[in-house]
Protein backbone atom coordinates (compact mmCIF):
# COMPACT_ATOMS: atom_id res chain seq x y z
CA UNK A 1 0.00 0.00 0.00
CA UNK A 2 1.28 3.57 -0.96
CA UNK A 3 2.82 5.86 1.76
CA UNK A 4 0.75 8.38 1.06
CA UNK A 5 -2.32 6.33 1.83
CA UNK A 6 -1.77 4.70 4.84
CA UNK A 7 -0.92 8.48 5.96
CA UNK A 8 -4.35 9.75 4.77
CA UNK A 9 -6.00 6.62 6.78
CA UNK A 10 -4.06 7.87 9.65
CA UNK A 11 -4.99 11.23 9.53
CA UNK A 12 -8.85 10.30 9.04
CA UNK A 13 -8.94 7.80 11.72
CA UNK A 14 -7.01 10.06 13.85
CA UNK A 15 -9.44 13.44 13.50
CA UNK A 16 -12.62 10.84 13.60
CA UNK A 17 -11.56 10.47 17.10
CA UNK A 18 -11.71 13.96 17.49
CA UNK A 19 -14.82 14.21 16.18
CA UNK A 20 -16.25 11.62 18.01
CA UNK A 21 -14.71 13.02 20.87
CA UNK A 22 -16.54 16.67 20.51
CA UNK A 23 -19.80 14.61 19.12
CA UNK A 24 -19.59 12.63 22.82
CA UNK A 25 -19.53 16.14 24.68
CA UNK A 26 -22.25 17.64 22.96
CA UNK A 27 -24.16 14.66 23.93
CA UNK A 28 -23.27 14.58 27.36
CA UNK A 29 -25.51 17.84 27.53
CA UNK A 30 -27.99 17.20 24.66
CA UNK A 31 -26.93 19.85 22.42
CA UNK A 32 -25.17 19.78 19.10
CA UNK A 33 -23.13 22.55 17.53
CA UNK A 34 -25.71 25.04 16.41
CA UNK A 35 -27.54 24.99 19.89
CA UNK A 36 -24.39 25.98 21.76
CA UNK A 37 -23.84 28.76 19.19
CA UNK A 38 -26.92 30.14 19.66
CA UNK A 39 -27.15 29.57 23.20
CA UNK A 40 -27.81 33.09 24.48
CA UNK A 41 -30.03 34.10 21.62
CA UNK A 42 -33.56 35.04 22.79
CA UNK A 43 -34.75 35.84 19.24
CA UNK A 44 -33.22 33.56 15.89
CA UNK A 45 -33.61 35.73 12.95
CA UNK A 46 -32.81 35.23 9.72
CA UNK A 47 -30.07 36.59 7.83
CA UNK A 48 -27.98 37.45 11.63
CA UNK A 49 -24.66 36.37 12.17
CA UNK A 50 -24.27 34.09 15.19
CA UNK A 51 -21.66 35.07 16.93
CA UNK A 52 -21.73 38.78 15.26
CA UNK A 53 -17.90 39.32 15.21
CA UNK A 54 -18.00 35.47 14.36
CA UNK A 55 -16.07 32.86 16.38
CA UNK A 56 -12.11 32.17 16.85
CA UNK A 57 -10.52 28.72 17.06
CA UNK A 58 -7.38 26.73 16.01
CA UNK A 59 -5.09 29.87 17.72
CA UNK A 60 -7.71 32.24 16.01
CA UNK A 61 -6.38 31.51 12.42
CA UNK A 62 -10.11 30.52 11.55
CA UNK A 63 -13.44 31.64 12.12
CA UNK A 64 -16.87 31.09 11.62
CA UNK A 65 -20.49 32.40 12.02
CA UNK A 66 -23.75 30.56 11.70
CA UNK A 67 -26.54 32.15 10.18
CA UNK A 68 -29.91 31.32 8.51
CA UNK A 69 -32.57 32.47 5.42
CA UNK A 70 -35.85 33.09 4.00
CA UNK A 71 -36.87 28.97 3.57
CA UNK A 72 -36.84 30.20 -0.61
CA UNK A 73 -32.81 30.80 -0.76
CA UNK A 74 -31.71 27.74 1.42
CA UNK A 75 -28.61 25.73 0.16
CA UNK A 76 -30.36 22.70 0.38
CA UNK A 77 -34.17 21.58 0.91
CA UNK A 78 -33.70 20.60 4.38
CA UNK A 79 -31.27 22.84 5.17
CA UNK A 80 -32.12 25.19 8.79
CA UNK A 81 -29.03 27.45 8.07
CA UNK A 82 -24.87 27.15 7.87
CA UNK A 83 -21.42 27.85 9.00
CA UNK A 84 -19.54 30.01 6.83
CA UNK A 85 -15.83 28.99 7.77
CA UNK A 86 -13.21 31.35 7.08
CA UNK A 87 -9.27 31.41 7.85
CA UNK A 88 -6.52 33.76 8.08
CA UNK A 89 -3.97 33.70 5.58
CA UNK A 90 -1.62 36.53 6.72
CA UNK A 91 -2.07 40.00 8.38
CA UNK A 92 -5.53 39.42 9.06
CA UNK A 93 -6.73 38.55 5.54
CA UNK A 94 -10.14 36.65 5.81
CA UNK A 95 -10.91 34.02 2.85
CA UNK A 96 -13.88 31.82 2.88
CA UNK A 97 -13.11 28.27 2.84
CA UNK A 98 -16.84 26.51 2.88
CA UNK A 99 -19.95 26.40 4.44
CA UNK A 100 -21.36 23.70 6.18
CA UNK A 101 -24.89 23.51 5.71
CA UNK A 102 -26.50 22.04 9.02
CA UNK A 103 -30.41 20.30 8.96
CA UNK A 104 -32.95 21.25 11.25
CA UNK A 105 -31.54 18.71 14.47
CA UNK A 106 -28.27 20.48 14.08
CA UNK A 107 -26.45 17.52 11.73
CA UNK A 108 -24.06 18.39 9.01
CA UNK A 109 -25.66 18.17 6.04
CA UNK A 110 -23.17 19.31 3.02
CA UNK A 111 -19.88 21.57 2.42
CA UNK A 112 -20.49 24.08 -0.39
CA UNK A 113 -18.54 26.50 -1.96
CA UNK A 114 -19.96 30.02 -2.89
CA UNK A 115 -18.46 32.96 -5.39
CA UNK A 116 -16.04 34.97 -4.76
CA UNK A 117 -18.73 38.10 -4.24
CA UNK A 118 -20.28 36.15 -2.27
CA UNK A 119 -17.85 36.27 1.31
CA UNK A 120 -15.45 39.10 0.18
CA UNK A 121 -11.46 38.66 0.29
CA UNK A 122 -9.01 37.31 -1.30
CA UNK A 123 -9.86 33.80 -3.21
CA UNK A 124 -8.56 30.52 -1.47
CA UNK A 125 -6.40 28.25 -3.46
CA UNK A 126 -6.45 24.79 -3.07
CA UNK A 127 -2.85 24.57 -2.00
CA UNK A 128 -2.90 27.60 0.53
CA UNK A 129 -6.28 26.11 2.22
CA UNK A 130 -4.35 22.06 2.82
CA UNK A 131 -0.97 24.32 3.52
CA UNK A 132 -3.47 26.35 6.57
CA UNK A 133 -4.48 22.51 7.91
CA UNK A 134 -1.35 21.46 7.94
CA UNK A 135 0.01 24.52 9.52
CA UNK A 136 -2.73 25.15 12.41
CA UNK A 137 -3.44 23.05 15.60
CA UNK A 138 -6.26 23.15 17.88
CA UNK A 139 -6.99 24.11 21.57
CA UNK A 140 -7.87 22.12 23.80
CA UNK A 141 -9.51 25.72 25.38
CA UNK A 142 -11.24 26.32 22.09
CA UNK A 143 -14.61 26.41 22.52
CA UNK A 144 -16.49 23.03 21.47
CA UNK A 145 -18.10 24.09 18.34
CA UNK A 146 -14.93 25.52 16.97
CA UNK A 147 -13.07 22.19 18.24
CA UNK A 148 -15.79 19.89 16.08
CA UNK A 149 -15.28 22.37 13.25
CA UNK A 150 -11.85 22.07 13.46
CA UNK A 151 -11.91 18.29 13.23
CA UNK A 152 -14.32 18.16 10.32
CA UNK A 153 -12.06 20.47 8.27
CA UNK A 154 -9.18 18.13 9.29
CA UNK A 155 -11.88 14.69 8.59
CA UNK A 156 -12.74 15.93 5.26
CA UNK A 157 -9.43 17.49 3.93
CA UNK A 158 -9.89 15.16 1.23
CA UNK A 159 -13.68 15.90 0.55
CA UNK A 160 -12.86 20.16 1.00
CA UNK A 161 -10.02 19.98 -1.44
CA UNK A 162 -12.25 18.08 -4.27
CA UNK A 163 -14.97 20.75 -3.46
CA UNK A 164 -12.37 24.12 -4.00
CA UNK A 165 -11.02 22.13 -7.23
CA UNK A 166 -14.53 21.83 -8.18
CA UNK A 167 -15.11 25.80 -7.64
CA UNK A 168 -12.00 26.62 -9.44
CA UNK A 169 -13.68 23.64 -12.60
CA UNK A 170 -17.06 25.61 -12.55
CA UNK A 171 -15.31 29.14 -13.09
CA UNK A 172 -12.92 28.03 -15.72
CA UNK A 173 -15.63 26.89 -17.40
CA UNK A 174 -17.61 30.31 -17.27
CA UNK A 175 -14.15 31.72 -17.91
CA UNK A 176 -14.42 30.55 -21.51
CA UNK A 177 -17.13 33.39 -22.01
CA UNK A 178 -16.17 36.25 -19.84
CA UNK A 179 -13.27 37.45 -18.11
CA UNK A 180 -11.98 35.64 -14.76
CA UNK A 181 -12.90 38.93 -12.70
CA UNK A 182 -15.97 39.70 -13.79
CA UNK A 183 -16.78 35.52 -13.20
CA UNK A 184 -15.99 36.03 -9.80
CA UNK A 185 -18.20 38.95 -9.27
CA UNK A 186 -21.24 37.81 -11.32
CA UNK A 187 -24.10 38.02 -9.32
CA UNK A 188 -25.85 35.29 -11.14
CA UNK A 189 -23.05 32.71 -9.64
CA UNK A 190 -23.36 31.82 -6.26
CA UNK A 191 -23.04 28.35 -5.40
CA UNK A 192 -20.10 26.71 -7.41
CA UNK A 193 -19.52 23.03 -6.14
CA UNK A 194 -21.18 20.87 -3.10
CA UNK A 195 -19.92 18.23 -1.55
CA UNK A 196 -22.19 15.94 0.57
CA UNK A 197 -21.85 14.56 4.77
CA UNK A 198 -22.17 11.76 5.71
CA UNK A 199 -20.80 11.82 9.38
CA UNK A 200 -22.07 8.73 10.71
CA UNK A 201 -20.40 6.79 7.87
CA UNK A 202 -17.48 8.55 7.74
CA UNK A 203 -16.90 7.69 11.95
CA UNK A 204 -18.21 3.80 10.97
CA UNK A 205 -15.20 3.52 8.31
CA UNK A 206 -12.68 5.59 10.30
CA UNK A 207 -12.69 4.15 13.88
CA UNK A 208 -14.11 0.73 13.24
CA UNK A 209 -12.67 -0.83 10.64
CA UNK B 1 -10.02 -18.62 14.34
CA UNK B 2 -13.39 -18.90 13.83
CA UNK B 3 -14.16 -17.94 17.76
CA UNK B 4 -11.85 -14.69 17.04
CA UNK B 5 -13.75 -13.77 13.82
CA UNK B 6 -16.63 -13.91 15.53
CA UNK B 7 -15.79 -11.33 18.09
CA UNK B 8 -14.45 -9.04 15.72
CA UNK B 9 -17.69 -8.47 14.66
CA UNK B 10 -19.12 -8.36 17.61
CA UNK B 11 -16.82 -5.38 18.66
CA UNK B 12 -17.83 -3.64 15.37
CA UNK B 13 -21.08 -3.79 15.69
CA UNK B 14 -20.88 -2.58 19.32
CA UNK B 15 -19.05 0.01 18.16
CA UNK B 16 -21.71 0.81 15.57
CA UNK B 17 -24.48 1.43 18.10
CA UNK B 18 -21.95 3.14 20.10
CA UNK B 19 -21.48 5.93 17.05
CA UNK B 20 -25.32 5.80 16.61
CA UNK B 21 -26.35 6.29 20.14
CA UNK B 22 -23.74 9.08 20.50
CA UNK B 23 -24.75 10.83 17.19
CA UNK B 24 -28.36 10.57 18.05
CA UNK B 25 -28.34 12.24 21.29
CA UNK B 26 -26.76 15.18 19.45
CA UNK B 27 -29.73 15.12 17.32
CA UNK B 28 -32.08 17.99 19.08
CA UNK B 29 -34.22 20.53 17.31
CA UNK B 30 -33.07 23.86 16.55
CA UNK B 31 -35.39 26.97 16.93
CA UNK B 32 -37.07 28.51 14.03
CA UNK B 33 -35.99 31.17 12.24
CA UNK B 34 -38.24 34.40 12.35
CA UNK B 35 -37.81 37.20 10.29
CA UNK B 36 -35.42 40.07 11.06
CA UNK B 37 -37.13 42.93 12.51
CA UNK B 38 -37.03 45.72 9.92
CA UNK B 39 -36.16 48.14 12.80
CA UNK B 40 -32.87 46.08 12.92
CA UNK B 41 -31.86 45.97 8.77
CA UNK B 42 -29.78 47.73 7.75
CA UNK B 43 -30.23 50.97 6.41
CA UNK B 44 -29.58 51.17 2.45
CA UNK B 45 -29.71 54.64 0.55
CA UNK B 46 -30.64 54.02 -2.59
CA UNK B 47 -28.91 56.83 -5.05
CA UNK B 48 -31.18 58.06 -7.99
CA UNK B 49 -30.65 55.92 -10.79
CA UNK B 50 -29.08 52.67 -8.61
CA UNK B 51 -30.77 49.44 -8.57
CA UNK B 52 -32.53 48.02 -5.38
CA UNK B 53 -31.65 45.68 -3.55
CA UNK B 54 -33.11 42.38 -3.48
CA UNK B 55 -34.16 41.09 0.14
CA UNK B 56 -32.84 37.79 -0.47
CA UNK B 57 -29.22 40.08 -0.62
CA UNK B 58 -28.62 39.09 3.43
CA UNK B 59 -26.26 36.05 2.19
CA UNK B 60 -29.49 34.04 -0.01
CA UNK B 61 -28.92 32.37 -3.18
CA UNK B 62 -29.21 35.70 -5.00
CA UNK B 63 -28.29 39.82 -4.52
CA UNK B 64 -28.09 42.78 -5.97
CA UNK B 65 -24.48 43.56 -7.28
CA UNK B 66 -25.12 47.00 -5.67
CA UNK B 67 -24.25 48.03 -2.31
CA UNK B 68 -24.79 44.48 -0.56
CA UNK B 69 -21.94 43.25 -3.08
CA UNK B 70 -20.60 40.92 -0.49
CA UNK B 71 -23.56 39.39 1.38
CA UNK B 72 -21.89 36.66 3.67
CA UNK B 73 -18.58 38.65 4.54
CA UNK B 74 -16.80 38.11 7.84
Amino acid sequence: MPAAHIEAGRHASQWSGQVFSCLQEFAAQRTNAVLLTLADVDRLESGRRYPEPGLGFANNRWRTFYHCHEADVQQHPDEHGHFHIFTDIGNQTWTHVAGLGIDASGQPLQWFAVNRWVTDGPWLERTEFLHQLDTTSDREDDPLTGRWLFALLQLYRSTLSDLLAQRDAQIQLHAKVQDRAAVLEDPALYTLAVQPVELQSMLENHLLY
Amino acid sequence: MKRTHSRIIMGATLGAAAIAVVVDHTRQRLPEPHKQLASQEAVIIIEEGEEIPTPSGECGTSASPGRRSSPCSL
